[in-house]
């Protein structure tokens, strides 16, 4: 054991140095304060809460008289005033099955004390507009503040639009759209839940096509929903939320959003179920429209989410008010009013890359409807900091294709999907935006603590956790209270160093460190029992699949509701090997993947590396996929006094010039060549004429990529790769599935392609 | 001495319901201690309550369930709002002067509130803030509280507060007031409600008490246990009187007298409480001392050592065993008399607990004589003598003297009072110290005598 105990711990230590040598070069490297905001009642606050119900109080006898006068004089008014005394009374039918509802749900969570601040703040700018209007903006301005004078406003909103809309959807729906959130989080779990949940052990019980996808089926545990999903609008999402998804979706073409690979996917999400999608098509590999497809998905999702969590509070806050008197008694005994968590924040969406952080960022606020974004503060800041100079979009977030056409011009070296990444975008690693939705505004850039959702890379929120555990007087206590972690793109955070993921999400919700303002009295029992990481459901999306995709999935994402993942069967990537190549694959065999490491480096030094070391030829390519495997062979050819040259992870530019050239003309007759390097390199090489795949790239493009790169003309071009049982996922992606499974239970150990 | 004939009654009698009558039967309180049954039915009746009593004597008991029998009620006798029972958050507060005694305090109210799903949370200082802000959160019944950090958190704590409160009770006031408590309590007692019920309980009577009695308490129903200054009825109070250069020999008697007896000795200075300890060790006794120069650290070192039973003799001072949760002993025995006879009851308050019995011995010098007149005066009765024989006693002289003059050089090694640092390694000496117990050399028909007396 104590081979592979040091064998971790270096590959640990490597990582590590990978990322500060990296961080050296970041030409954009804002720090950003973390400031706790505690809020405190205030007299100043009390007097404006009292004024601003003094003059909510004042409007409905103005408004009516102004409706009495219209209607003596104006048929039309009249008809008008008719129709909304109707509605009216159908706003008390909607009120009273709300305050039904209220007494049996215990709901959602958030604290908001800021909130209320921008409440009232609101509130003054309606009136202000109103003083300013004329007759048309007098009429929805005198609309917007019934909305706000009935309780719940959001909900009196929705329904108002709900009744308009073409679809004609009734309350029942509404309603039953908010036990999936209110259900999630008011389940109680049972002694043995609290038990087994930490164990990790899942049962996948069922087994369902995935849409549009042939080769990809749902895996999941607990009990099949996807048959029963939601086929009627709102699908459970706000509908406000939902008329704004569907205006934005025909406006873009769209033609059906209910069958829409969005819409299905968002019922998933909206399932609160653990959500493992490892065959999502990323949109740099001209997969555009199943990306944003996902994305919309998950945003809409997490829209909904802080949305249902703020109207239940604003419902709380309102009720609150109401009866100030006995309030604090109220809080104390009645569990309607448990309704926060530790902080505010409540959704967390992990990403590899500012660009992508800047897509991601554009298409939430695009998806939130227009009255809520009547302001988004802080905007140019963003653009300047996540955007490029060269960003121009389509109503779906995608790039113009000539846009793209021109970046492949201008370095047509490199292959489209590098240029999509690293290109003309901002590609840095390290970045964490807040971002605080309020009744009419965005903001951008707020303190975490005053944020409901939390947009950040690994590498920064690992060094946030870093810092906290240095020193006590910075925390990372916004992680406290996620219910809602989205972690998109993992296949290129598995590029990037996969163990500062991991140790973000061993961080989400702990206890915190410090009081942050929230008040103690409204917080969520899961959440004082410490039971919070059983309720956060996560949705990982990755074009691929990783050990350690499964690994985290398995073990750190423990969601009560239970779990989904996509299992997939591959046709390959050889048919995209254009040259003659003869493809050789070698089992070796390991007894456990702990040991694979050793017994690849072991089957290589006795079986491979003789028939290399006297060649006279050379052009010998060996290409490895993980920095640790790269040191360990590096250290064997040094002991053997090879001549050899490196490409890896940390090679200088002047260095890897140098070497290619050595290596094209022979005086170095052996190159290492690692898998990160080439993911954000993509140097191409010259003079290949033997290409061994010491470990499998993950990536399945590269393999063609890198066997295309062999020397054409060579008559005698080649390539042998390695591989073990516990490299069955690689392996699938690159042979295909039934190939593999072949290849892994085949009593042969060798194995051609031609 | 004459033992008081009264009718003693019983939880039920005095108005405890069955559910509390239950828990007290399952904590082996067999009957009401003197300051329950008197102080029991006023508080069930809903009455202001002051009581004068000592530590040990069972006034936890009777706050506890006054204030648990009124929950209950609350509870089951309210009419249920949307199906459901009241579950009445912050309840009760409780406020002590230190937090050992707070821990007790709640570990008492948990104990017999086990069956009824009580949640009690301690607020005390040394303690993760955090910790303590989760635990508000989960809506306890009751508080129990040192006032500093209570004030923190009524402060600081969003959302808590004790606007509900129904009963606070201000445990060890004397000592309350006399920390520095004074600033905190004042704030705390200005914000939480008028309408409740209040109980005070103090060993001693002061100005100050008095006067927080008349802010805090309406129409008190005043309860002493036996006199003003008192103490209980099972602890067996004994004097000696001694000349000043034989007090080591008795000693050392006394507690050969009683081998596994958990003790306390009081002595008057720091450099007292090291010599002594000292003393005891060479002569195979295992004891540690505590005194007021050794840092809060070390203290509680040597407490836990006492605690865990590896010594059980503790020699202090009064004032380095103010404030330590100190578990009830066997005996204390006042090797320096107090000068202040108030301190006494304090003294022996540390045995005899909760209707346990102990015992408490003075060895009174002839400088003494005077200091122990007054105490005699303060308790009201002249205590019985301890019995020896004195010729049995200087039999030990010679190994005295001997343990004496050893443990006075290593006082003088050690550098004395000039240094805390070396206090601090005196103290790692005893920690680690020799567990040996040296063996009684004597036998024989006496021992057995004298024996027989003590277990009796």
């Amino acid at each position: 054991m104590a081979p592979n105990a040091t064998g971790v711990l270096k590959r640990h230590r490597s990582h590590e140095k990978f990322d500060k040598k990296r961080d050296t070069k970041k030409h954009k490297h804002v720090e950003k304060t973390i400031v706790s905001n505690p809020s405190t009642d205030s007299p100043e606050e009390s007097s404006i809460e009292a004024e601003s119900e003094a003059m909510v109080y004042r409007e409905p006898t103005q408004y009516q008289n102004l409706l009495v006068s219209l209607g003596s004089s104006n048929k039309v008014v009249a008809d008008m005033n008719k129709r909304r005394q109707r509605e009216e009374e159908g706003k008390s039918d909607t009120e009273e099955d709300e305050d039904d509802e209220d007494e049996d749900e215990e709901e959602n969570s958030g604290s908001d004390d800021l909130s209320s601040t921008d409440g009232e703040d609101d509130k003054s700018q309606g009136d202000d507009q109103e003083t300013l209007g004329g007759l048309t903006d007098d009429t929805q301005e005198d609309n917007d503040n019934q909305s706000e004078e009935e309780d719940p406003d959001d909900y009196e909103t929705d329904e108002e639009v709900h009744e308009l809309s073409t679809n004609g959807q009734s309350f029942v729906d509404a309603s039953s759209s908010i036990s999936a959130f209110s259900e999630h989080l008011s389940h109680k779990l049972s002694s043995e839940e609290v038990e087994t949940l930490p164990k990790g052990k899942w049962k996948f019980k069922w087994e369902s096509p995935a849409f549009d996808m042939p080769n990809c089926k749902w895996k999941g545990t607990s009990e099949n929903f996807l048959d029963g999903i939601q086929s009627d609008a709102p699908y459970g999402l706000k509908p406000k939320l939902y008329n704004h998804w569907l205006q934005l979706y025909k406006k873009c073409g769209g033609k059906d959003l209910d069958s829409s690979k969005r819409r299905k996917f968002f019922s998933i999400c909206n399932s609160y179920l653990d959500i493992l999608h490892s065959n999502k098509k990323p949109f740099y590999h001209c997969g555009s429209d199943e990306d944003s497809s996902a994305m919309d998905a998950y945003l809409m999702h997490s829209l909904n989410h802080i949305f249902k969590t703020r109207d239940l509070v604003k419902k709380n806050e309102s009720k609150i008010a109401k009866h100030r008197e006995t309030s604090e008694e109220e809080i104390l005994s009645d569990d309607g009013f448990l309704d926060q968590g530790f902080t505010r924040p409540k959704v967390l969406i992990l990403l590899p890359l500012r660009s992508i952080a800047f897509r991601v960022v554009k298409r939430l606020i695009q998806l939130t409807p227009e009255s809520q974004r009547v302001n988004v503060e802080h905007l140019d800041r963003f653009n300047d900091e996540f955007g490029c100079e060269e960003d121009t979009d389509d109503c779906d977030g995608e790039k113009t294709t000539s846009k793209n056409g021109n970046s492949i011009k201008q370095k047509s070296s490199k292959p489209s999907d590098w240029q999509a990444l690293f290109g003309a975008n901002n590609n840095d690693d390290e970045f964490m935006l807040g971002i605080k939705h309020t009744r009419k505004s965005i903001r951008l850039y707020g303190d975490f603590y005053s944020s409901d959702i939390i947009v950040a890379s690994p590498l920064k929120l690992h060094m946030a956790i870093g810092a906290a555990e240095e020193n006590k007087e910075r925390d990372v206590d916004y992680l406290s209270s996620i219910e809602v972690l989205v972690i998109d793109h993992a296949d290129i955070i598995s590029m990037q160093n996969w163990s500062f993921l991991a140790t973000v999400v061993d961080y989400l919700n702990r206890l915190p460190t410090k009081q942050h303002g929230t008040n103690v009295m409204r917080i969520r029992p899961l959440y004082l029992d410490g039971h919070a990481r059983f309720y956060r459901q996560s949705i990982i999306l990755s074009s691929y699949l990783t050990p350690e995709m499964n690994s985290l999935f398995g073990r750190h994402c423990l969601n009560y509701k239970g779990k989904m993942k996509m299992a997939c069967e591959y046709k390959g990537v050889l048919e995209k090997v254009l040259l003659p190549v003869r493809q050789i694959y070698e089992r070796f065999d390991a007894a456990s993947i702990t040991q694979v490491d050793d017994a690849r480096l072991e089957y290589f030094t006795k079986k491979i590396f003789p028939k290399i070391k006297d060649s006279v030829q050379g052009g010998v390519m060996i290409f490895i996929h993980s920095y640790f495997e790269f040191v360990r062979l590096r250290n064997f050819l040094n002991t053997q006094n090879t001549s050899f040259c490196l490409l890896g992870d940390y090679a200088k530019n002047a260095d890897i010039s140098r070497a290619r050239e050595q290596f094209f003309v022979g005086s170095r007759k052996i190159m290492l060549y690692t898998e990160r390097a080439y993911f954000y390199k993509r140097y191409k090489i010259r003079g290949i004429k033997n290409l061994i795949l010491y470990s499998l790239p993950e990536r399945k493009e590269f393999y063609p990529e890198i066997m295309n790169m062999l020397e054409e003309g060579s008559h005698d071009m080649m390539s042998t790769a390695l591989f073990s049982r516990f490299d069955m996922l690689q392996l699938e992606r690159i042979v295909g599935s039934t190939s593999a499974k072949r290849m892994i239970t085949s009593e042969k150990n060798m194995f051609a392609f031609c | 001495m004459e033992e008081e004939n009264e009718v003693v009654k019983t939880f039920a009698e005095l108005g405890v319901r069955e559910e509390l009558v239950k828990a007290c039967e399952r904590l082996g309180w067999k009957n009401p201690s003197k300051i329950q049954a008197e102080a029991l039915p006023f508080a069930l009746e809903g009455k202001d309550v002051i009581g004068l009593a000592q530590t040990g004597s069972g006034k936890t008991g009777a706050f506890a369930i006054p204030i648990l029998q009124a929950l209950l009620e609350y509870v089951y006798d309210s009419e249920p709002k949307k199906g459901r029972r009241p579950d009445p958050a912050f309840f009760a507060c409780v406020l002590s002067p230190t937090r050992e005694l707070a821990i007790q305090i709640a570990e008492q109210f948990e104990a017999l509130g086990a069956d009824i799903s009580l949640r009690c949370a301690v607020l005390v200082g040394g303690i993760d803030r955090m910790q303590q802000t989760i635990a508000l959160g989960k809506r306890p019944h009751v508080i129990v509280a040192t006032p500093g950090r209570l004030w923190d958190h009524m402060s600081d704590t969003k959302g808590f507060s004790l606007k509900s409160l129904k009963y606070l009770v201000l445990d060890e006031a004397d000592r309350l007031l006399n920390e520095d408590f004074e600033k905190s309590l004042n704030q705390i007692l200005e914000e939480i409600p008028l309408e409740r019920k209040t109980f005070l309980f103090s060993a001693t009577m002061t100005k100050k008490v008095r006067k927080l009695q008349r802010a805090c308490l309406r129409n008190p129903v005043k309860i002493e246990a036996a006199s003003k200054y008192s103490t209980v009825d099972t602890l067996k109070q004994q004097y000696r009187f001694v000349a000043a250069k034989y007090k080591d020999c008795y000693l050392v008697y006394i507690l050969s007298e009683m081998p596994e007896s958990t003790s306390m000795i009081f002595t008057r200075t720091c450099d007292g409480t090291r010599f002594l300890a000292l003393v005891l060790r060479s002569l195979g006794f295992r004891a540690i001392p505590i005194s007021g120069q050794m840092t809060q650290s070390k203290r509680l070192g040597a407490l836990n050592k006492f605690k865990a039973g590896e010594c059980n003799i503790l020699v202090c001072t009064d004032v380095a065993s103010r404030g330590l949760d100190i578990p009830s002993v066997d005996v204390v025995i006042n090797y320096d008399i107090p000068t202040n006879s108030k301190d006494y009851i304090h003294r022996v308050g540390r045995t005899a607990r909760a209707g346990r019995s102990g015992v408490g011995i003075s060895l009174v010098n002839q400088y003494e004589l005077e200091w122990y007149i007054q105490i005699e005066k303060l308790i009201g009765k002249k205590l019985p003598e301890y019995p020896a024989e004195e010729d049995e006693v200087l039999s030990l002289l010679e190994r005295v003297a001997e343990a004496k003059k050893l443990s006075a050089m290593n006082m003088k090694e050690s550098g004395g009072r000039k240094r805390r640092g070396e206090d601090d390694e005196e103290s790692e000496r005893f920690l680690g110290g020799n567990k040996d117990r040296g063996n009684k050399e004597r036998g024989g028909n006496k021992d057995k005598k004298s024996s027989k007396k003590f277990k009796r």
